[in-house]
This record gives structure tokens, sequence and C-alpha cells, in this order.
């Protein structure tokens, strides 16, 4: 295939993108595109061009991770964290089920980049298990346990949404089995399990060992550090307007 | 904590503090080694018991550190599966499954997970007062290899372990590796030379492995580099350390091949063939090296200019564990909704979804049913052999151990002496059933020659009080045995007391 400044190249190496699994070690099309965008400033504005029109932003090119893309808000590649655990239908569970699964998520992260400079070593990729991740958010919410001593935090009857966060976790079992042996959708460690599972099926993770004490073992691959460095560079997650209005 | 009141020094702090550090650093990198073997006896059900995996875990390293390049490394599933043969090796009787996941298990533990940041040591770093110190390092690495897949790096403090000696500079003991090779090569002793190769070797791989971290680093921090004052310097040192090397290594082939032409014996001529194999190694890895050193200013000069585009360093980004767990969890569970939902949007890559083309979605629509068989495919008779079942002992083994117990007479002997002559003599599990035959006759069934009105030889134990000792694989009372006759009439008159009263 040759590289013509065109869109149908650009859209090809898009298209690349969103095929989760694929590297382009593994790709001779797809690495020569990567090697453009790199090398031909047209191409690779072409590309974020067309990316854009998608509604996604080109966070990375590179050969190991390939191309990272990221949805803006409102494209139609946006997820919600409902699409990875289905929504029941029950309002208050399924707000206790996406703070949850939230929480997994981004200690999943904090668990395979523990330092920043983790988040710029792009040649090393770092293993998580299951349960580590259960037991770094079970240790901060006792610390948190800890700093909010004597205060009332227990939510108003009927509400149960405005328990804390860290209060939720803690109180849900960590590995709960159902009378056949499995696990329980709401424990824990299941709820982790799903979520990297989730973000295996999206090419960010791969499962590379299942051990009863570890839970599963999972390699944070390539894409998954680009976007995290996102995360911790990017807008932050909090509108950050929000202390000033309270100020004035 | 000084020592500058110690009788032992008048010096005011302690002069190698330096060293001291060092060694305690390098020390503390076995640390893993040592609690695989700890640890083994709680890992896999206890039967990891069986191995010494101290040793397994040393073989991994060096298997790792033997298929590392500049841009390649080992792949896990390689080297778990020569561990296992390893394993097998110490353990043939054992299980094959056994033996993967024991090597599995080795090295699961020393890859490790990230939230466990690697291994740590403490240690007391005395330069400065007396200064307790958190030491992290880590054994294996794992990054994608230039021609894809995810591969094993060894760090340079795992390849150390290799070696006994350990508080070193790496360049200079590169050297010292190649000058005792070059002596043994150049003396003759190939037979010595073959263990010095080797240790040349893996100093030349770590040598390659210090430099490839060292240019990664400055990769990665180009703007806090000076390149000039500081960079540049080392290139041109490793460059000349290189050079000589690489001379060094040609006058070893050459000594080397001298001595295979001249060579009388076949074992000397193959000797010195493997032998030019590890030295051409090395001289393909220092090749590639200077390779790498001299293309690198202008790798980073292409660098540099990339990265004024790039993000910034890594000190202004936010802390994943301060600035977003933290905050994150102190939220109500209905705030913290939003907040996943804006997490899974931006931590996830987006994939395509499913689009269906109107003309294919009618023709899977139009489609006939499958047809389902209703029972399934046909179940095959498996075909089973009828198993023999082994027997405990070897037919020698009960005629090693009838023949003992036939020599018990009516006098009262101990079952130790019994037990000795059969290890001594008898073929294996021989001791065991003489020992299985005396418990056996603490309780000699008279009751049935008896009913049966059977005139027969029987053996009668009982303890005195004292303890089997000595004797491997044994222990509890040291019985007294004595053969007795049952006799028809129904009265057991026991050799034993004819033999007390005498």
């Amino acid at each position: 295939m040759t590289v013509a400044d065109d869109p149908r190249a650009a859209g090809q190496l898009i298209a690349f993108a969103m095929n989760a699994k694929l590297r382009p070690a593994q790709d001779q099309d797809y690495a020569e595109l990567v090697r453009s965008y790199r090398e031909r400033p047209a191409f690779a504005e072409a590309v974020r061009a067309f990316a854009g029109g998608l509604g996604l932003d080109v966070l990375q090119v590179d050969r190991a991770a390939g191309a990272v893309l990221s949805p803006r808000d409102g494209s139609p590649f946006e997820m919600h964290a409902g699409q990875f655990f289905g929504e029941r239908g029950n309002a208050a569970k399924d707000a206790m089920r996406r703070s949850l699964h939230g929480v997994a998520l981004a200690a999943a992260v904090a668990c395979a980049y523990p330092r920043r400079q983790d988040l710029d070593d792009a040649e090393r990729i770092p293993r998580v298990s299951v349960a580590d991740i259960d037991d770094y958010v079970r240790s901060h919410a006792e610390l948190l346990d800890a700093e909010h001593e004597g205060q009332q935090l227990d939510p108003p009857a009927g509400q149960p949404g405005q328990e804390r966060a860290w209060r939720a976790w803690a109180g849900q079992p960590r590995d709960a089995r159902g009378k056949d042996g499995r696990a329980k959708p709401d424990c824990t460690l299941q709820i982790i399990r799903r979520v990297l599972d989730a973000l295996a099926a999206h090419g960010d993770m791969r499962k590379v060992a299942d051990t009863p004490e570890s839970g599963g073992i999972y390699q944070a691959l390539p894409p998954l550090r680009v976007h995290a460095r996102e995360l911790c560079q990017g807008r932050s997650l909090w509108p950050e307007a929000a202390p000033e209005d309270e100020a004035l | 904590m000084t020592l500058a009141a110690s009788p032992l020094s008048s010096a005011p702090a302690i002069p190698s503090a330096q060293a001291l550090m060092r060694r305690a650093k390098a020390l503390a990198v076995t640390d893993p080694l040592h609690r695989l073997e700890d640890h083994k006896g709680r890992a896999g059900g206890g039967e990891f018991a069986a191995y010494t995996v101290r040793d397994l875990a040393q073989y991994a390293i060096e298997l790792v550190a033997g298929a590392m390049d500049f841009d390649r490394g080992a792949i896990e599933s390689d080297v778990t599966e020569a561990l296992a043969a390893a394993a097998a090796a110490q353990q043939p009787g054992r299980p094959a499954e056994e033996h993967a996941e024991l090597a599995a298990w080795v090295m699961r533990e020393l890859i490790g997970t990230s939230s466990a940041r690697g291994f740590s040591a403490d240690y007391t770093d005395y330069a400065d007062g007396a200064t307790r110190r958190t030491f992290t390092f880590r054994v294996f690495d794992e990054f994608e290899a230039a021609g894809g897949g995810v591969h094993l790096r060894a760090s340079t403090e795992a390849i150390n372990v290799l070696f006994s000696s350990m508080d070193i500079d790496i360049a200079s003991e590169e050297i010292a590796a190649q000058a005792v090779l070059e002596s043994h090569v150049d003396r003759g002793r190939l037979d010595r030379a073959a263990d010095s190769a080797r240790a040349a070797k893996l100093r030349t791989i770590q040598y390659q492995e210090s430099i490839r971290a060292k240019l990664a680093a400055v990769r990665r921090n180009l703007d806090t580099v000076d390149w000039d004052g500081d960079v540049s310097p080392q290139i041109v040192e490793a460059l000349g350390h290189l050079e000589q090397r690489q001379a060094v290594e040609a006058r070893i082939l050459d000594s080397i091949q001298d001595r295979r032409d001249s060579a009388a014996r076949d074992d000397l001529r193959r000797q010195a063939v493997k032998l030019i194999d590890v030295v051409v190694d090395c001289q393909r890895r220092h090749r590639e090296l200077s390779g790498h050193l001299s293309s690198a200013r202008e790798t980073f000069r292409a660098e540099l200019a990339r990265q004024k585009f790039a993000p910034p360093a890594s000190m202004n980004l936010r802390d994943l564990t301060a600035d977003i767990i933290r905050p994150l969890l102190a939220e109500t569970v209905a705030a913290s909704g939003p907040l996943a939902d804006q997490l899974f949007a931006r931590l996830a890559s987006p994939s395509a979804p499913a689009v269906m083309g109107v003309g294919s979605l009618i023709d899977q629509l139009l489609a006939p049913p499958r047809e389902r068989a209703q029972l399934g495919a046909p179940v095959e008779a498996p075909e089973l052999d009828d198993a023999e079942p082994e027997p405990a002992f070897s037919d020698d083994a009960v005629a090693a151990a009838e023949r003992i117990l036939a020599g018990v007479g009516g006098a009262p002997c101990r079952l130790s002496g019994l037990i000795a002559s059969a290890l001594d003599s008898g073929p294996q599990g021989a001791a065991r059933l003489v020992w299985l035959e005396a418990l056996g006759a603490c309780s000699p069934n008279i009751g049935a020659d008896v009913a049966a009105g059977r005139q027969r030889r029987r053996l009668a134990a009982w303890p005195d009080g004292s303890q089997l000792r000595g004797l491997p694989g044994f222990a509890g009372d040291d019985l007294l045995i004595a053969a007795i006759t049952v006799t028809p009439a129904g009265a057991a008159r026991p050799a034993v007391q004819e033999a007390a009263a005498a």
C-alpha cells in the first residue's frame, strides 16, 4: 500500500486504531501509516482532521501503542460506565454500581502507574493484580475513615446516594460466593475483574494469569498509559471553577 | 548513630560508607530469591516444598539475561518451559503439571505486580549521619519488543545476583572478565576458559543493559539532560571502552583459533569451537552497541525536536492517587456517578460500534434456520485400558523383609536392629515393610488361629519405652519382637515367656 496524504489513508489509520487488539508490530500497513504520521506533518494533520470529524482526539501515535484515540464529549464513540456493567433499571442500585465501577477503574490505573514518572515510561508494561487493587482501595478507605473520625458519615435515611464513595466500597464484601461457588457479581473483587476484562476487550489490558490468591493478573498495555497520562494532564475531572464559585 | 567514638576507628565516620551502602543494596537484590524459598511451602498446595526454588530463580535470571539484546528480551513462555524442565530434573517422579505450575509461580513472583512497586529493602546510609533509606528495585521488566510481543528484561541488579562479588563497576568488571578469559586461553587452559567465557558474556550483557537503560533515561528526560557536560563524555567513554573490548576479543579469537588448529585431541577442538561461539556473540553485541551509541546524537536531536510539541514532563502531571483516587473516594455515591462516566470515556480506548448493512441484515433475517441435531455430536466410546494396580512394595522388598522376619526367634530382638539390617541389605521398601509387620505384630490375631484350629508361627511385639533413633525415615517406639507359636489346643504358649523366664 502506498500512503498518500489523502483522506482514505487517514481513515485507514483511524480504522486500525479502532481495532482493539491490533498493534503496528503485527501489521505492516499499520506500521507504515504510523511512520507516515510521525514523519509527515501534512498526513498527521489530515488524520487529526479526520478524527476530529468523528469526535475523536488523537492522543499519541507511536509504534508500541499504535494510534491512541480519545472520544470528545458527545462523540458517537463516547462510553459510559453503564455500558460496562449493564444497568438494571433500579436507579439507586445503578448509581451505587456506577460509583463502584468508577472507583475500580481509577484504582486499577493508579496501581499500574503508582508514580508520576511511570506515566512517562513508554517501555515498561506493568502488571496489576485484582487483589492488589482491592487492597489499595481499602487501605485508602481506612485512611479516609481515620481522617473523618467523629464526623457524621451515615447518609440520611432513604438517600443512599448521599453515602460517601469510600464507605460504599468498604461496605461491599470483598469476595462473596454463591451456592454454586461462583463469585457474586457485586463483591469488589468481581467488580474489579469486570472492569479489567472490559479494558482487555478494548485493547488496554491483557489477562496473563488466574490464581486464587491474586484474583487474576493483568498487563497494562501501552494505550492505557497514554490515556492515563491524558487524565493526569488534560482537563480536570472536577470543573475547576467550582471552588471559586463557593468562595464568592 | 556514628561510629566516631568506636575504639575500632579513629576516623570521624565510617570511611567506606559508600561501599557499605552499595554492598547492602547488592545483597538486598537477592531477597526475592530467598523469599521464594521461604514461601514455597505455602504455594501450590504445599507441593513445591519438595523442590529447591532458589536455584530455579537464579536459572530464570540467567535465561532471561542470556536472551537479552538491545531491543529484544526473553519470551516468558520460553523461560517458563526451560524452568519446568529444570524442575522436572529435580523431581522426575512428580507430575509434569506440577513442574509447569512451579515454573509459572516462580516467574509470576519474580515479575511481580506494579502496586507492590517491585521489591524493596531498607538499609542505613552512613554518609550523612545514619539515615534509614528504602531501596526499590525490580528483577524483571516487561516491555513491548521492537518486533512486537511482550518480552522480559533482567535488571542490572538482577544480573548481579549471578555473580558472587557484587560491589562492582560494570565496565571495569567486563575488562577484568575478558582479561581472565584471555589469560586462560593464552595458557591453553580451555577447560577453565569455558567458565570465564560465560562470565565475560554475562558482563557484556550487563554492560549493554546499563548503556541501554542510560540512553532510555536520557531520551525520557531530554529537557533535564546536560548533553555537553554529562551525556556526551559518557558516550565518548563508552565508545572507547567498546573499541578496546573489540580489540581484545579479536586477540582472544585469534588465540583460540590457533589452539583449535593445533589441538591434538577432539575434545579440545570441541571446547575451542564452543569458546569461539561465545566470543563471537560478545563481538556482535559490542558492534551493535557501538552502532546505537554512534547514532545516539542524531536520535536525541530528532527526539528533542519532536518533544518541543510533546506534552510537558511528568512533574507537572496530576498524581493518580492524591489527585484522582482520594478526591473520588471522598465524593458521595451520587456525585461520583458522572465522574465514573468521565473515567470510562477517557481511560478506555474507543472501539468501533457495530454497523449493519441493510443488505446483509435482510440476508441474515431470511436465512433458513440452522438445523440442529437433537442429540448433539455422537459420543465416541472411550477406549479404556485395564489399569494394573501397582504393588506398594516390590517383590524383592517383600522377599527381603520375609527373610529378615524369618530370622526372628523365640528370644526377643529389637525392631531397630531389624530395620537397620533391612536398610543395609534389602532393596528399597524392605525396611518400611519390616516396620509395618512389626506394628501389626503388636496385636497378633491369635483368636483367628484358635478358631480355625491351626498351628502356626506368629510374631508378637511390644514397646518397652525406648525410642527408634538414628534411622532415617523412622521414628517412634523401638519395639521388642519375638516369634510365638499358636497350638491347635487353643492355648498360645508364647515363646516370649520362655525367653523371659530363661
